[in-house]
C-alpha cells in the first residue's frame, strides 16, 4: 500500500465524520495557537523591553539601594522590597559620583503615587523628585515653559513639571503654566509641560510629573534618602571601569569595609543598561516558557481526545479491519493507515492552531500597543511555528500509535463477525 | 491445490473442550466446484476459514499449493490470501459510504500493482459482474444483489484461483442469489476453484462435489456427475 492510499483512506474517514473530527481537533488547536500565540508576545515584550533599555543610551548605569545575594541575583521581588527599606542612599551619593572623570552626570531620583488636583478635576499621578539632569538624560524637552532647574532643587521650590497627558487631562486646552495643583494637600506652581514621550518599560511617561528631588524628599515624602540613581558615563567603552569606580566610592561614603569585593556586602547595587536589558530578557524568556508549559497541557489534554477518538474509530470499524486482513492487508498496512488518520488530525490542528495563533498575536501585539502606547513590533518566530508542528505531529504519532496497534492485532475472523 | 491431513480446531474454554472441526482430511483439485454444507454449528465455517488462510488449525497438516499453513507468518498469510484468493462474505462486508470502484479496488491496493493497472483490473472486474454503469454508486444506494455482484467483483479482482463463498445467498431474495449462483459458475467455467459453503440445499445443487458436515467431522463427500439434474434442481 503506497502512501497516497493512507492519506486518502484516511481523508475519507475524516470526511465521513466531518463535525467529531473537527471536534477532536479542537484540542490540538487551542493548545497549538496558545503556544504559537504566547511565544510570539513573549518575543515581542523581549524586544520591547531590550529595546527601550537600549534606547535609552546604552552608556547609562543604574545604582539602586540593596545588594546582589550572589545566589539569586535576579530576584527582583527581592531588590523591590530592599529598595523601599534601605535608605543608605543620598543626595550626596549622586554629586560624588557625578565627580568622577568618565561620569558625564547622575541624576538622583525619589518617587511616589498621589493624586493631583486641579480645580474640580483631579488625576492619580506617579511623581518623581529629580534634578535637572533627569530630563537630560531621558532627552525631554519641555514645550511648554521650563524643566525643574537647579535652583528649585537648591530652595526646596514647590514647582512642578507637568508629564503631556497629565496636562491635557487636567487642563486640556488651558494653558497651565503659572496655574496652582495640589498634590497631597499641597499647593504647586506649574512651571512647565514636557513633550510628549510615549510607554518605557510598561510605564508611560507622560503620566508622571516632575518636582524638584527637595521638594518631594522633604515634603511628599518625608524621607532623607534616595530610591535610584542614573549616572551617565562619557563613553560606552568607560562603563565597566566607571561601575568599579562606583563602587569604591559609595563604600567609602557608607564605610564599608570590603577588600574581597563581595556584592552580597554592599548596600547598594550598580547596573549597567546593558545588565538590566540582559536580566529583564531573561525574564522575559522564563515567563514565556512557563506560560507555554502551562499551554501545552492543552496539547496533552488534545492529544488524549486523539486516542479516543481513534479508539473508538477502530472499534467501530472492526468489520472493515477484518475485511481489509481478509484481502491482504498485513499488519503494518492496518497500522500505517490509523496512524496515518491520527496524524492527518494532528497536522490539521497544527495547521490551523498556528493560522489562529498567528492571528491572535497580531492582535494581541495590537491590545498591548493600544495600551502602552508604544510601537510595537509583531514577531512570528519560525522557531515556535517549527516547535509547533513537531509538537504536533510527534502527538499524533505517540496518540495514534496505541489505536494503530490495537486495530493491526485484531483477527481477522473475529473482526468479520463483529456486530 | 488444496490438501487436508488430520485437520483438528478446537476450542477451550475452562470446562469444555469443544472440536469444532474434527480430524478432517480431503484434496481439493484446481478448478472444482465444491459446497460445504451442514447445519449451522457443524464447524463448515470454521474448515472454510482454515482452508482459506484465516484461521490456523489446532493440529494437522494444511497445505495450498506447496506451501503448508504450519511454515507462513501472519504476514505471509495474507500475501497469499491476496494473491491467490477471492472473499464473498453473506453480509457483503462492503465499505459503507464508498462507491463500487474504491470498494472493488480495496485487495488490489495491498500488491504493490501500478495506479494504472490497479484501475484497469479494477475496471475488468466490475464489467465482468455487470455494474459498469454504476462504478461510482455508493454502495448503500445498491440493491442487495448488487451490493453482493459488488462483493464478487472484488472477490475477483486480484484474478484468484480459488474463491471462498461463505452464505452468498443468505441475505438475498431468490432471485438475486440464482444471479450470484449463476456467476459463481461462469467463474467456475473459467477455471476459478469455488468453494461454497452452505446450509441451503438449493444452493448447493450447483457444485460439482458436495461436502456434508456433521459435529465437525465430514459424513459425505460426494461428487456430482449430473449436472443436468442438478441444474434443474435449482430452477423451480
Amino acid at each position: 500500500m503506497k502512501f497516497i492510499d493512507y492519506l486518502q483512506t484516511a481523508i475519507n474517514s475524516l470526511k465521513a465524520n466531518k463535525i467529531r473530527a473537527v471536534l477532536t481537533m479542537l484540542g490540538i488547536i487551542i493548545g497549538i495557537a496558545s503556544v504559537v500565540t504566547i511565544i510570539s508576545l513573549g518575543s515581542g515584550v523581549k524586544n520591547l523591553i531590550v529595546g527601550q533599555i537600549m534606547s535609552m543610551g546604552s552608556n547609562t548605569i543604574f545604582v539602586e539601594p540593596g545588594s546582589f545575594n550572589t545566589e539569586q541575583k535576579s530576584s527582583m521581588m527581592q531588590s523591590m522590597t530592599e529598595g523601599m527599606t534601605i535608605k543608605t542612599l543620598k543626595y550626596d551619593d549622586a554629586l560624588a559620583i557625578e565627580k568622577h572623570p568618565d561620569i558625564d552626570m547622575t541624576a538622583p531620583f525619589v518617587n511616589g503615587v498621589a493624586r493631583m488636583v486641579y480645580k474640580n478635576t483631579n488625576k492619580k499621578i506617579t511623581f518623581m523628585g529629580a534634578t535637572p539632569n533627569a530630563r537630560k538624560i531621558d532627552a525631554a524637552y519641555p514645550i511648554l515653559g521650563r524643566g525643574i532647574t537647579e535652583s528649585d532643587v537648591k530652595s526646596m521650590a514647590r514647582v512642578v513639571d507637568l508629564g503631556y497627558n497629565v496636562r491635557k487631562e487636567l487642563f486640556g486646552d488651558e494653558n497651565p503654566i503659572g496655574k496652582t495643583v495640589r498634590i497631597k494637600n499641597i499647593n504647586f506652581k506649574v512651571v512647565g509641560v514636557t513633550e510628549e514621550q510615549g510607554s518605557q518599560m510598561f510605564m508611560n511617561l507622560d503620566d508622571i510629573v516632575y518636582v524638584p528631588l527637595t521638594t518631594a524628599q522633604k515634603l511628599l515624602l518625608g524621607q532623607d534618602y534616595i530610591n535610584w540613581i542614573v549616572a551617565r558615563a562619557t563613553n560606552e567603552n568607560k562603563i565597566d571601569n566607571a561601575v568599579e569606580d562606583i563602587r569604591l566610592i559609595l563604600r567609602e561614603k557608607h564605610n564599608i569595609y570590603n577588600p574581597e569585593n563581595d556584592l552580597g556586602k554592599d548596600d547598594f547595587k550598580i547596573m549597567s543598561q546593558k545588565e538590566t536589558a540582559n536580566m529583564l530578557s531573561t525574564i522575559t524568556d522564563i515567563f514565556t516558557v512557563f506560560l507555554s508549559a502551562v499551554a501545552s497541557i492543552a496539547l496533552l489534554v488534545g492529544g488524549i481526545g486523539i486516542m479516543n477518538i481513534m479508539l473508538v474509530s477502530v472499534s467501530e470499524r472492526t468489520k472493515e479491519i477484518g475485511l481489509r486482513k481478509a484481502v491482504g492487508a498485513k499488519r503494518k498496512d492496518i497500522l500505517y493507515q490509523f496512524l496515518a488518520e491520527a496524524l492527518l488530525l494532528t497536522f490539521l490542528g497544527g495547521i490551523i492552531g498556528i493560522i489562529l495563533g498567528i492571528i491572535f498575536s497580531y492582535i494581541g501585539g495590537i491590545v498591548i500597543e493600544e495600551m502602552l502606547g508604544t510601537k510595537w513590533i509583531f514577531i512570528i518566530s519560525f522557531k515556535a511555528i517549527a516547535l509547533a508542528f513537531g509538537v504536533s505531529t510527534i502527538i499524533g504519532v505517540i496518540f495514534g500509535i496505541f489505536p494503530a496497534r490495537k486495530a493491526a492485532d485484531l483477527n481477522p475472523i473475529e473482526a468479520l463477525r463483529y456486530e | 491445490m488444496i490438501k487436508l491431513k488430520n485437520v483438528i480446531k478446537e476450542y477451550r474454554n475452562e470446562t469444555v473442550v469443544t472440536m469444532a472441526v474434527d480430524d478432517v482430511n480431503f484434496d481439493i483439485a484446481e478448478g472444482e466446484f465444491v459446497a460445504i454444507i451442514g447445519a449451522s454449528g457443524s464447524g463448515k465455517s470454521t474448515l472454510t476459514h482454515i482452508m482459506a488462510f484465516l484461521d490456523r488449525p489446532s493440529s494437522g497438516v494444511y497445505q495450498f499449493r506447496d506451501n503448508s499453513i504450519n511454515d507462513l507468518s501472519d504476514d505471509q498469510l495474507a500475501r497469499i490470501r491476496n494473491k491467490e484468493m477471492g472473499f464473498v462474505f453473506q453480509s457483503f462486508a462492503l465499505l459503507p459510504r464508498t462507491t463500487i470502484f474504491e470498494n472493488v479496488k480495496l485487495p488490489l491496493i495491498y500488491t504493490g500493482l501500478s495506479q494504472k493497472k490497479i484501475n484497469k483490473m479494477t475496471k475488468q472486474a466490475i464489467e465482468s459482474t455487470g455494474l459498469s454503469h454504476r462504478s461510482n454508486y455508493f454502495t448503500n444506494q445498491l440493491s442487495g444483489g448488487e451490493q453482493q455482484r459488488t462483493a464478487i467483483a472484488r472477490a475477483i479482482v486480484n484474478n484468484p484461483s480459488v474463491i471462498f463463498a461463505d452464505e452468498p445467498t443468505g441475505n438475498l431474495d431468490s432471485k438475486s442469489g440464482q444471479q450470484i449462483l449463476e456467476i459463481l459458475q461462469k467463474l467456475n467455467d473459467k477455471g476459478h476453484t469455488i468453494i461454497l459453503v452452505t446450509h441451503e440445499k438449493y444452493t448447493s445443487e450447483m457444485a460439482k462435489r458436495i461436502i456434508e458436515m456433521k459435529d465437525g467431522k465430514i459424513i459425505r463427500d460426494e461428487k456430482i456427475t449430473n449436472r443436468k439434474y442438478a441444474k434443474k434442481g435449482l430452477i423451480k
